[in-house]
């Protein structure tokens, strides 16, 4: 008898809802701290549509300096063609291989793994349910699995195993309620730098054997907006906005990006040539979902490694 | 896009094709012929006069107003309201009907429905929109190198 009352308390314990617990969602915050304030060095393996690439990674954190930056990044991957990417706070560069030369070009910064998560996680709250899994060893570490679950049928499930010392995350996976994987990333090894020592940050390319070519970009940002959103997802905000000139035509092509935080859809609208002709429906690539839309003599196009409902619900909502 | 104007006039067609219908009028003279034909024949078959489907005059105002692809479009259109007597139309409509009804034998009817999503291929998605999408969205790196403007 007295076992049965220790064994149902021990269930009790186990059981007991994540909600429950003291914030939970503050072990997001600290991943969200550790990618970002760690200095790092290890290899991960990147998994997208069946492809998987060795990617090693360098990460140094040093705090403020008289240029703002304090934090530097650099990105090699190890399969494949040459690609590099060098980051600092403001700045992105990424180098990649085109025949014997290497073009350069400037980015914008982006939530790249493990420094996947949003500046405020607290905004996943909204639209996501946290809960604890298991233990598990990564890249010779320990790690806790965190899953954040989606609230609605707009998004996709976020599997984290996170350092148990540090809260880094080691592995991710994402993949529908069907556990179908889209994407991962997975730490084979990663080592903690003590070393203020910034002598790697510099790009790995041979100025004697190869030509740099710096590629500009003739982006901008529109402020005619003729189009609205009748009505938005929630959680979903509006975190960058391209403008580009259609070649030969005095014409802009627009890409607007939404995002709750983990998820990204890229929604087009642009007009529609006489000699083409629109595309209407549904299509995937990849773990890439795509729905095309004619709207008023505009291509409406929406993107995303999202569930369907997602992109057609923006590409329907566009209005003008 | 025969059968698409066809399901058009039957009633079949999903709002969504109407836009994809519309769209298609760069190749204007065709279509709109194929409109009036298919607007005879239904007519024939569901026994309307041929002046009262409002539909057709919708459709044909809605091509008229659209903004794009207009080129060589304009020069070869007719309005339905231009056409003399109904009559005239009787035997042309009774030759196409007989037409119509060969082709629904020939052709697999189901072909007609169309859902309300229908589906693309990979390669009617422009690269350059994938790659915008990857080059500021992506989360993996592989895409994020790779990527090119």
């Amino acid at each position: 008898m007295t076992v049965k009352i220790i064994i149902s308390f021990l269930l009790l314990l186990i059981l007991k809802p994540v909600s429950a617990l003291d914030n939970p969602w503050e072990i997001i915050n600290k991943a969200a701290e550790a990618s970002k304030k760690l200095s790092y060095k290890g290899i991960f393996h990147s998994q997208h549509s069946g492809d998987i690439k060795s990617i090693e990674i360098t990460h140094a954190f040093h705090g403020s300096d008289e240029y703002g930056s304090d934090e530097y990044t650099r990105i090699n991957m190890l399969d494949g063609d040459f690609g590099e990417v060098l980051a600092d706070a403001k700045n992105v560069v990424v180098y990649h291989s085109h025949k014997n030369d290497v073009i350069m070009q400037k980015r914008k910064n982006q939530h790249l793994f493990p420094a996947i998560f949003p500046v405020n996680p607290q905004i996943l709250k909204d639209n996501y349910e946290l809960s604890f899994g298991n233990k598990e060893r990564v890249a010779g570490r320990n790690s806790q699995i965190v899953v954040l679950r989606p609230l609605d049928k707009y998004r996709n499930f976020y599997h984290f195993w996170l350092d148990e010392e540090t809260s880094i995350p080691l592995k991710m996976i994402v993949s529908d309620g069907d556990n179908n994987i889209f994407e991962q990333s997975s730490f084979t090894n990663i080592a903690f730098l003590h070393s203020s020592n910034l002598s790697w940050f510099k790009p790995s390319i041979d100025n004697k054997k190869q030509d740099i070519i710096e590629k500009k970009s003739d982006k901008s940002v529109s402020h005619n907006k003729f189009w609205k959103l009748k009505n938005t997802l929630p959680g979903f905000k509006e975190v960058d906005q391209i403008s580009q000139r259609i070649p030969g035509l005095n014409i802009l092509s627009h890409q607007l990006v939404y995002s709750d935080g983990l998820a990204y859809v890229s929604l087009f609208i642009r007009p529609v040539a006489k000699d083409k002709r629109p595309k209407v429906g549904e299509v995937r690539i990849g773990s890439t979902n795509i729905s095309a839309r004619y709207y008023n003599g505009y291509q409406i196009m929406s993107v995303g490694s999202v569930p369907f409902s997602t992109v057609k619900h923006f590409s329907e909502s566009v209005e003008f | 896009m025969n059968e698409k104007t066809s399901s058009l006039f039957d009633n079949e067609i999903q709002s969504n094709e109407l836009d994809s219908l519309l769209s298609k009028k760069e190749r204007g003279a065709d279509i709109r012929e194929a409109i009036q034909h298919y607007q005879t024949i239904s007519d024939v078959i569901q026994g309307k006069q041929l002046s009262r489907n409002n539909l057709s005059n919708k459709i044909m105002a809605a091509i008229d107003k659209e903004p794009t692809q207009l080129g060589g479009f304009l020069a070869a259109k007719k309005s339905l309201s231009q056409q003399s007597s109904p009559s005239e139309y009787w035997p042309m409509a009774a030759s196409f009907a007989a037409l119509f009804v060969i082709g629904l034998t020939v052709f697999n009817g189901d072909s007609i429905k169309v859902g309300n999503s229908p589906v693309l291929a990979k390669g009617d998605i422009p690269e350059d929109i994938i790659i915008a999408h990857h080059s500021s969205t992506s989360t993996n790196m592989k895409y994020f190198i790779k990527t090119k403007d």
